[in-house]
């Protein structure tokens, strides 16, 4: 007998889905917030070994450089200058908890039920001939030139803005 | 110049493959599939990773003696002929150290940080090209690949100078974050000239670009397009003059100054392994990698590499450290405009003149 291919790449899939939650749901349990930090490194590299392996591999090596390499290392930078002994104190009393049960709960089915009930517009993949970086590079300019270009003003509006706001007193 | 001397197929031009071959034949009369694959693979992780090891070893001590040849002293000498057991000697001494970890200390981030540092500076050497069929795997993202895990181990250092409850470790940490983040940005920058000039980013396709010519010399912006790449990718390994998060004259050792033993070690393996890296990828992408005439294709990109590793270890020995504010004004003011410029005339040169300056 031999193990179908399908069944490793199934597997490898649910692994990595397995982590990318256990690291959002350590994010929220973790005492500090470096731990936390850390955690959301975790989830990040999850979700890009997930694109690896849906064969996205231009956004995989894309998610990790920006979102693990700059942004995360930007976020743990902030942090580090926080003292190293602090932990959250434990807020509020009962009645809290109980409502925040409540809330969470509410959501909870809110959207269990939504995500239950929705019809989910299916998409069959097509195999392509070319490389993903070459199907996003002609997608980006040329049918999505427009937006593409548009985000980017934004991008730099924004960095405009955080230094004019950072230069101020 | 730079003639292909021995045709692909023939087995010291790619001997990865039928090795592979024959290793796959004898597996899968006895086991069913992917037994085979997955005892490969793992075999040839194994393989690259001892590679990628005995390569930091010769260069831990080729580095102290050239260092002391420069600095006008003897060096290791002792342990073996010209010293040459030395790394043997150190290793050995590393794995029999107690690693101590702190009171203080963070315990689990401050034990993974090594690990954190060290897988991705092995993963990067799966895509490297040794030869014309010399690699792991040859992806279509590879340079972009090499720089996104390179990106990774700062990750590794914040969490080392974090969870070492130090404030040596802390200041190394933080050094080591500002600047990763400042040389970056020219280092993926200038890798793009390369990769317009050959029209892949596939590290294989990079070098097959450069049959004709080394993209060194591709005027006028191979020259700055390689000076930037090397000392941005200097200041990205933490070497000398770059090597404030571990300045051990104003913060003990930085980010590593609570590690002892193997769990330093790590932290020694990744930084020489990443220095390699540095040398490996200069030599790939401005140098030709593995082309040249009449040696064997592998044996070339080994000189050129280790003559780029000479030129780390001559600089470290040449330049004193720089001061924090003149590095980070050489990344933000010096380097990045000039790798925007360099690749843009990159890109004009391209769609003007095709053929001259590009593929």
């Amino acid at each position: 007998m031999s193990i179908p291919v399908e069944f490793l790449v199934a597997g490898g899939f649910y692994t990595f889905a397995a982590l990318a939650v256990a690291g959002a749901i350590g994010l929220i349990l973790a005492r500090r917030v470096f731990h936390s930090a850390l955690f959301l490194v975790l989830t990040l590299s999850s979700v890009a070994a997930e694109l690896v392996i849906l064969g996205a591999d231009f956004l995989a090596a894309v998610q990790v450089l920006v979102y693990v390499g700059a942004i995360m290392v930007l976020i743990i930078f902030g942090i580090m200058l926080t003292p190293q002994q602090v932990e959250l104190p434990d807020i509020g009393g009962p009645g809290q908890a109980l409502a925040g049960v409540l809330v969470a709960g509410a959501i909870l089915i809110v959207s269990t039920v939504v995500i239950a009930t929705s019809r989910w517009p299916r998409s069959t993949p097509t195999p392509m001939d070319k490389s993903t970086t070459e199907t996003i590079g002609h997608g980006l300019f040329n049918a999505f030139v427009l937006p593409f270009e548009i985000a980017s003003i934004l991008l730099v509006v924004a960095m405009i803005g955080a230094i004019v706001i950072a230069r101020e007193e | 110049m730079n003639v292909l001397v021995c045709p692909p197929d023939t087995f010291i031009c790619d001997p990865f493959r039928p090795i592979w071959g024959a290793g796959y034949a004898l597996l899968s009369a006895f086991l069913p599939e992917p037994v085979p694959t997955v005892v490969l693979t793992a075999l040839t992780i194994v393989v690259l990773f001892t590679i990628v090891a005995v390569i930091v070893m010769s260069q831990t001590l080729a580095e102290r003696r050239i260092v002391g040849f420069m600095q006008g002293r003897l060096g290791p000498n002792r342990v073996g002929p010209q010293g040459l057991l030395q790394p043997i000697a150190d290793a050995l001494k590393l794995v029999l150290k107690e690693i101590i970890v702190p009171y203080q200390a963070d315990r689990v981030p401050f034990l993974l940080a090594p690990f954190v540092i060290l897988v991705p500076s092995l993963i990067i050497w799966a895509v490297i090209p040794w030869g014309p069929g010399l690699s792991v795997t040859d992806l279509d993202i590879g340079v972009l690949f090499i720089l996104a895990m390179g990106a990774l181990p700062t990750i590794g250092i914040l969490m080392a100078g974090w969870a070492s409850g130090n404030k040596y470790a802390l200041l190394g940490g933080m050094r080591s974050a500002a600047q990763l983040i400042s040389y970056e940005i020219p280092l993926v920058i200038i890798a793009m000239v390369p990769v317009l000039l050959a029209g892949s980013m596939s590290l294989r396709r990079i070098v097959e670009a450069q049959t004709d010519r080394w993209f060194i010399l591709a005027l006028p912006v191979g020259p700055v397009a390689m000076l930037l790449f090397l000392i941005a990718g200097i200041a990205e390994v933490n070497r000398s003059p770059f090597d404030l998060p571990e300045a051990e004259s104003e913060i003990i050792a930085g980010f590593h100054t609570e590690y002892s033993g193997m769990a330093w070690g790590l932290f020694y393996l990744a930084e020489y392994a990443n220095a390699f890296a540095v040398s490996a990828l200069t030599a790939i992408l401005f140098f030709g990698g593995w082309m040249g005439p009449l040696l064997p294709p592998f044996i070339w990109f080994f000189l050129k590499a280790y003559l780029g590793f000479f030129v780390i270890v001559w600089i470290r020995s040449t330049l004193p450290r720089m001061r924090y504010d003149q590095l980070m004004q050489l990344a933000w003011k010096v380097a990045i405009p000039i790798a925007l410029i360099t690749v843009g005339v990159t890109a004009i040169g391209i769609s003007l003149f095709p053929g001259v300056v590009g593929y």
